[in-house]
Formats: structure tokens, C-alpha cells, sequence
């Protein structure tokens, strides 16, 4: 009964989480190659997420017993008694699955029971402060997914358990190892990992706000942007927006939202169904660009919403705009992510312009500022070697090649927004975890 | 300076003329100031031509007839750079790539060397120069967060051969560019001034990527899925492109493409009556024979 009991309160799990189907196009569907199936792929949207209106959840059983979730989509087009029946339906099987787990005796939910030993022993290191090894540990461990999936039942009840030390911290405590484990498989498991930060988010949310939580935010949010989500950034009662909610004047979150805007600029173009009103990529880039805007005067996100309206303007080929925000951008930030990419976008706004000698200075001005990063070394390169410079190209190319700089390119990482912080954002959530 | 300075000095000219000529028993081959080397592919019916010797050939540089100095066949040890499109696209080839890159890596002479280019957040080289033989490390490799298959590429070729080494390019790719700083053109101009040869491998495309990866931010513009971009670059280099099909193992398109290279001719010569610096135009003939010949079609002097 036991074992009957844990597989239904498993399967209620998967159906919540699985309650909006999405569909994710894989790079070949975008119009560039035809003939290309498109993949279409229903994946898990974190729990706490509301469904969108308009669309009914059905848990359907297949011929193995097993019970799945399906989207049932009665979009704007669907009659009022069809989607009234299809609610119904979905209202139908619910209840079955609940009477079915009650029956069965599992009172409790699927993410109140307490961790298996292996992901037990790595969490109460972690909470002991052994934050460096457990996170080394995550990142090579082969049963990574294992931990992932235990700590997505359990999180809750390790946080709450009672009687052992200070609640609130172990809420922070359990919340930032979710958001370890979420990074030791962004690049490979985004997907499934996802959850994680709207469990961790639904936890530190129960404590007032503090230095922890603040932090645990930001580091989310960041994670979030690395993982490029749109679920979690922009559509109903997404994770950003509690991120806002509870630090209303945190800038960086301001910042997060029009980033997020601007990068699924793209995404929308392509056909992908991110906002409740369709518009023109060019339309979406004035509204972006004004967003910006209304940061300038906001002094620690200023600059960089500088460099990202010039940016936009870049994108619309209006040059002496465009340079005129990366000016700006390089005058207020000390920021090298962002002077960096003021001089290396202007060396492409000059080389469009066919300025190839300003063009170079501004990209050799980048390299002044993180030597050797990727991306002003083959700008830099590809102009030299076009001027019949190949000596120097060459070189700029090997060393860029060998060099690894530290912090990463910044524009590989410009489209993930605060990702790019992760690394300085979860170490200062370390030590205020070692400090509380 | 004495007499007997004078001759001590014509003595170690002499000395040194002597050793020198018999080191060109063995081929030195550099492009550089002095002389330039071409590889050059000869095939008959698709079939290489051995036997050829300097007098078989022509070759002209900025429209001079030049003098062939030596002639090199498969011994020159060849550095080969691996560049494995490990973008979303491609991922659910990844594991499949993985094992054929060891294979791959097995086939080369103990004299050659390779390394790897992948995509991560940026395009990386992930071990360097590796000496032939070994196993390749391979357990990072995984879906990167870009698909800059023309970056990859420039960053490649940019490279001046070392001293008695060639240099080729093995690019696997399904040819889906997306957010490359080097456009099309930019591409094409360097593919034909490049000193290395890039031959490229089409994969087909994946029906099954991994949809569990996120997704990058680039921009995907008009034409970033024209693979006949990369094969006209792999022809401006003197290379040629293949094609696997989804799945196939890319060892027999990589033992084409490296055997092709390795039964190419590798020409030297001193330029003549031209000057320098600048671009110089290359034109390599076999006349009178209805030979396909593949070579690069020129470069930079100076």
C-alpha cells in the first residue's frame, strides 16, 4: 500500500507540474532549412505556475496505468461550452486522481516527505557550510539527476522539519542547494531542473524579506536568464514577478524584465507564443527601446540599459544612435561587462558604417579592457586580415583561442542578462548563508 | 680584415652552403617571405594521381611562371583541426560525434597532431594541439550555448602553418549559422586568402535535438542555413565538402577528406619577379592532362 501510495502522489506530482504543455522548435524549424520536421515536445512548467486561460488541464491514463497531463487547448477561438466541457473533464479526472490517492492513504503532498540519505548527506554538508566540495561534488556527480528529482519532493520537507535549528535559514539553506543543483545542469537539463527555482522561490518566500533572501533572489533570477525561460521571466505569475514583489525597488529585476523583453524579440519573430499580443519585431523593439529608456536615470542599471537601447538601435541600422548610447553607456560604467561591449559594439556599428579604422581602434579600446576576450579578437582580426595584415590576425586569433579570460565573453553572455553575475551572486549568498 | 680572416669566413660559407644543401635533402616546406608552399590536390576521375614530379606542373603567382623548387608527397606530418558543431541542432548527434572522433583521431600518423573546436559559451579549444595516437579527452564536450559554425570556421583557418607541418580543417556541421559575428562575405574572403585547407563534413540535420538544453539568444538572419556558403568556402581553401547522412558515422567523410589531403602535392617555390608584398593570385596546372586540380588560390606576401 505503501509503495501504491508514493507512485499516486508521484503521479499527482508529475501531473502538476506538467499542467502546461509548451512547444519548444529546435534551431531547424526556424524557416531557414524547408522541409525540416519541427519538434514539438511537452515540457514540465514549474508547479507553482498558474494556467494560462484559455487552456484546461486533462489527466489522461495510458494503456500501462501510468497517468499523464495534457494541455487542452480552448483558445480564444474555442466556444464557452466547449471549453465549459473540457474544464469539466479535466475537473472529472482530477478528482479521480484524488480520490484515488486518498483511498490509497497518502494524506501527504508529493514534496513533503524528507530526502533520500544521498541527497540528505550532501544537503546537511552544504548546510554545515561545506558549500565549495558539495558544489564541486554536484557538478561532477553522475547521479546529479537523481538529486534533483529527490530535492524537488523533498525541499519542503527539510526546510520546515521541526525542531532542528533556525527554520528560516534552513529555508535559504535548501532553496540556494536547489539553486546549485540547478546550475551543475543548466546547459544540459533546463528543462527539468527549471522547477527547481519555483520551489526554492515558493520556500524563501515564506521568511520576510532579508540580505539572504534578497541575494537568493537575484541569484535565481540570474539562473533564470542563464537558462533563457521564458515561463519563469515573462508569462503569468512568473518567478520574476515574485522575485519583484518582494524586493519592489531591487533595479536589477526592473532590468531583468525588458532584458528577457528584448532577447525573445527573436523568439517571438520566429513564431514562438510568448505574449498575449502579437507584434512586429520592429514594433517589439520601440517598445523594448522605450523601456530602456526609463532606466537611464537609475544608477546602478544606467549605463547598461544605455548600451542595450544602442544595441537595439544597432539591430535597426541606425548607426550615429546607436553610438551615441554606447558613448554614453562607456562614460557612466565602471563596469568592464558593460565598457567592454560599448567599445566592441561601436567597432561593429563602425565597421558597418565602413569606419574600419575607428573601427579597429574601438575594438583594440575592448581588448584594453578584458585582453584576449573572443569575440573584439575576431572582429579585430577578420578587419587586420582584410586590410592584408595577416600577421597580427593571427596572433590576436591563438591568443584568443589559448587565453580562456575570466569573466567569460561578454557577448556570449549579453542575451542571458544577469547570468553573467551568477558566479559573484552565489558566492555572496554563501557567505551570507556562513554569516545568518 | 686580414687575408686570413677573409678566408676562415669563405671557408664557413662554404662549410655551411654544404650542410645546407644536404638538408635540402629533406623538403622544408614554409609559406613565408622567401618561398611559399601550395597544396594541391590531382585527381583523375576522382582518383588521386600519384607519380607527378615538379616538371609536371605549372604555377604562376600574380600571372609569373614560377619555378617549382620541390615537390612533397604524404610525409609532411598534417595538423588537423577538428571543428564539432555541438550546437542544439546537432545534439542528439553528440554522443554518436564523440565516439567517431575517437576513431577519427586513430587514424592519424603518429607525426600529425590534432585539436579540437567546439562550441561552449564561446567557440573553445578543448585540449590544444593533442600528438596523434593518444585517446582524446572528451567528457566535456557537451551542447554548447552557441551555433557560430562561421566563427568556428574563421577562427580555424586563422592560423599560419608551423615549419614543416600542413594544415588542415575538418569542419562537422549541419551548416546552420546563427549569430556569427563573420557574415557570408567576410567568410568567402578569408576562406580564399587562408593558408589553411578546410574540408567540410554536412551533416544532416537531427530530427531529435535535445529539447532539454535552454536555448541560446542569437539571431538567426536570412541565408544562415545556406550550406552552399561552406562549400564554396571549403573550394576557395583547395578543400571540399562532404556530406554524412543523420547518424552515419563521419569517419569515412573524415578518411576522405584526410586522405584526399594527405595524397595532395605539397608545391615550393620561390617566388620570382614579383614583388613581395600584397595579395598574390596562385594558378597550379598539370597541362595537357584533364586532371580536376584543387589548390588555394592564393596569399598574403610581405
Amino acid at each position: 500500500v505503501t509503495r501504491q501510495s508514493k507512485r499516486a502522489e508521484s503521479r499527482i506530482a508529475d501531473v502538476v507540474r506538467s499542467h502546461s504543455g509548451r512547444r519548444v522548435f529546435p534551431k531547424s524549424h526556424f524557416g531557414i532549412s524547408p522541409g525540416r520536421e519541427h519538434a514539438e515536445s511537452e515540457s514540465r512548467e514549474p508547479r507553482c505556475l498558474k494556467p494560462v486561460a484559455g487552456t484546461a488541464l486533462r489527466a489522461i491514463p495510458r494503456d500501462d496505468g501510468e497517468l499523464v497531463a495534457k494541455t487542452l487547448d480552448a483558445g480564444p477561438g474555442a466556444s464557452l461550452a466547449r471549453r465549459t466541457a473540457m474544464m469539466a473533464t479535466a475537473m472529472k479526472h482530477w478528482l479521480a486522481v484524488l480520490g484515488a490517492t486518498t483511498v490509497l492513504g497518502a494524506t501527504l503532498p508529493a514534496s513533503s516527505r524528507p530526502p533520500d540519505s544521498a541527497t540528505r548527506d550532501l544537503l546537511e554538508r552544504y548546510d554545515r557550510g561545506d558549500y565549495d566540495s558539495v558544489a564541486a561534488e554536484l557538478a561532477q556527480s553522475p547521479h546529479i539527476s537523481s538529486i534533483r528529482k529527490d530535492l524537488d519532493h523533498s525541499a519542503s520537507a527539510w526546510a520546515e522539519m521541526p525542531a532542528v535549528g533556525d527554520v528560516g535559514r534552513r529555508r535559504v539553506v535548501v532553496a540556494t542547494f536547489g539553486l546549485e543543483v540547478a546550475r551543475a545542469q543548466l546547459e544540459t537539463e533546463w528543462q527539468a531542473v527549471r522547477s527547481l527555482i519555483e520551489t526554492g522561490c515558493e520556500i524563501v518566500r515564506r521568511n520576510p524579506p532579508g540580505l539572504s533572501e534578497r541575494l537568493w533572489q537575484l541569484a535565481s533570477v540570474a539562473l533564470a536568464e542563464g537558462g533563457m525561460d521564458a515561463p519563469l521571466l515573462l508569462t503569468g505569475q512568473h518567478h520574476l514577478s515574485h522575485a519583484s514583489a518582494s524586493f519592489p525597488t531591487e533595479p536589477r529585476f526592473r532590468l531583468a524584465k525588458i532584458v528577457m523583453d528584448e532577447m525573445f524579440i527573436d523568439r517571438e519573430a520566429r513564431g514562438e507564443d510568448l505574449y498575449p499580443i502579437s507584434l512586429s519585431t520592429r514594433a517589439r523593439q520601440s517598445i523594448v527601446a522605450t523601456s530602456y529608456k526609463t532606466l537611464f536615470d537609475v544608477p546602478a542599471i544606467g549605463a547598461e540599459a544605455h548600451l542595450r537601447a544602442g544595441y537595439l538601435r544597432f539591430q535597426r541600422s541606425a548607426a550615429d544612435e546607436a553610438l551615441a548610447e554606447f558613448i554614453k553607456a562607456a562614460d557612466l560604467s565602471d563596469d568592464p561587462f558593460v565598457a567592454y561591449l560599448a567599445q566592441f559594439l561601436s567597432g561593429r556599428t563602425l565597421a558597418q558604417l565602413g569606419r574600419s579604422a575607428q573601427a579597429e581602434d574601438a575594438f583594440r579600446r575592448a581588448l584594453e579592457i578584458l585582453p584576449d576576450t573572443q569575440s573584439a579578437s575576431e572582429a579585430l582580426s577578420a578587419q587586420l586580415f582584410s586590410r592584408g595584415l595577416p600577421t597580427e590576425a593571427y596572433a590576436l586569433v591563438d591568443r584568443a583561442l589559448v587565453a580562456r579570460p575570466h569573466p567569460a565573453d561578454p557577448w556570449r553572455l549579453y542575451g542571458y542578462g544577469d547570468f553573467r553575475m551568477w558566479p559573484r551572486l552565489i558566492l555572496q549568498l554563501r557567505e551570507a548563508l556562513r554569516a545568518r | 680584415m686580414t687575408i686570413r680572416h677573409c678566408v676562415a669566413i669563405l671557408c664557413a660559407i662554404v662549410a655551411w652552403t654544404g650542410s645546407a644543401r644536404g638538408l635540402d635533402q629533406r623538403p622544408v616546406f614554409r609559406a613565408g617571405v622567401d618561398s611559399v608552399s601550395v597544396d594541391v590536390s590531382v585527381r583523375n576521375a576522382g582518383v588521386p594521381v600519384p607519380g607527378l614530379s615538379a616538371a609536371d606542373f605549372t604555377l604562376s603567382d600574380n600571372g609569373m611562371v614560377q619555378t617549382i623548387d620541390a615537390i612533397g608527397l604524404e610525409a609532411v606530418p598534417v595538423d588537423v583541426t577538428l571543428f564539432l558543431d555541438t550546437s542544439g541542432s546537432t545534439s542528439g548527434l553528440l554522443n554518436h560525434l564523440k565516439v567517431d572522433l575517437q576513431t577519427i583521431a586513430g587514424l592519424l600518423r603518429p607525426n600529425d597532431r590534432v585539436r579540437l573546436l567546439m562550441f561552449g559559451y564561446e567557440v573553445e579549444d578543448v585540449f590544444g594541439w593533442q600528438p596523434a595516437g593518444g585517446p582524446l579527452p572528451l567528457d566535456h564536450v557537451q551542447v554548447g550555448r552557441i551555433s557560430s559554425v562561421y566563427d568556428a570556421i574563421f577562427l580555424a583557418l586563422m592560423r599560419r602553418p608551423d615549419v614543416d607541418r600542413r594544415h588542415l580543417v575538418i569542419a562537422l556541421t549541419d551548416g546552420v549559422d546563427a549569430g556569427s559575428l563573420i557574415e557570408a562575405s567576410t567568410l568567402r574572403e578569408i576562406s580564399r586568402r587562408a593558408e589553411a585547407v578546410l574540408d567540410v563534413v554536412l551533416l544532416s540535420s537531427d530530427p531529435a535535438p535535445q529539447l532539454n538544453a535552454p536555448s541560446g539568444w542569437w539571431s538567426i538572419y536570412p541565408g544562415a542555413g545556406d550550406r552552399q556558403l561552406l562549400i564554396d568556402a571549403a573550394a576557395l581553401t583547395g578543400g571540399q565538402a562532404h556530406t554524412a547522412a543523420f547518424r552515419d558515422p563521419v569517419v569515412s567523410a573524415f578518411q576522405q577528406a584526410f586522405d584526399d589531403f594527405r595524397l595532395s602535392y605539397l608545391l615550393r617555390y620561390t617566388p620570382a619577379h614579383v614583388a613581395h608584398e600584397g595579395w598574390h593570385d596562385l594558378r597550379v596546372d598539370v597541362p595537357g592532362k584533364n586532371y580536376k586540380i584543387r589548390a588555394r588560390q592564393g596569399y598574403f606576401g610581405g
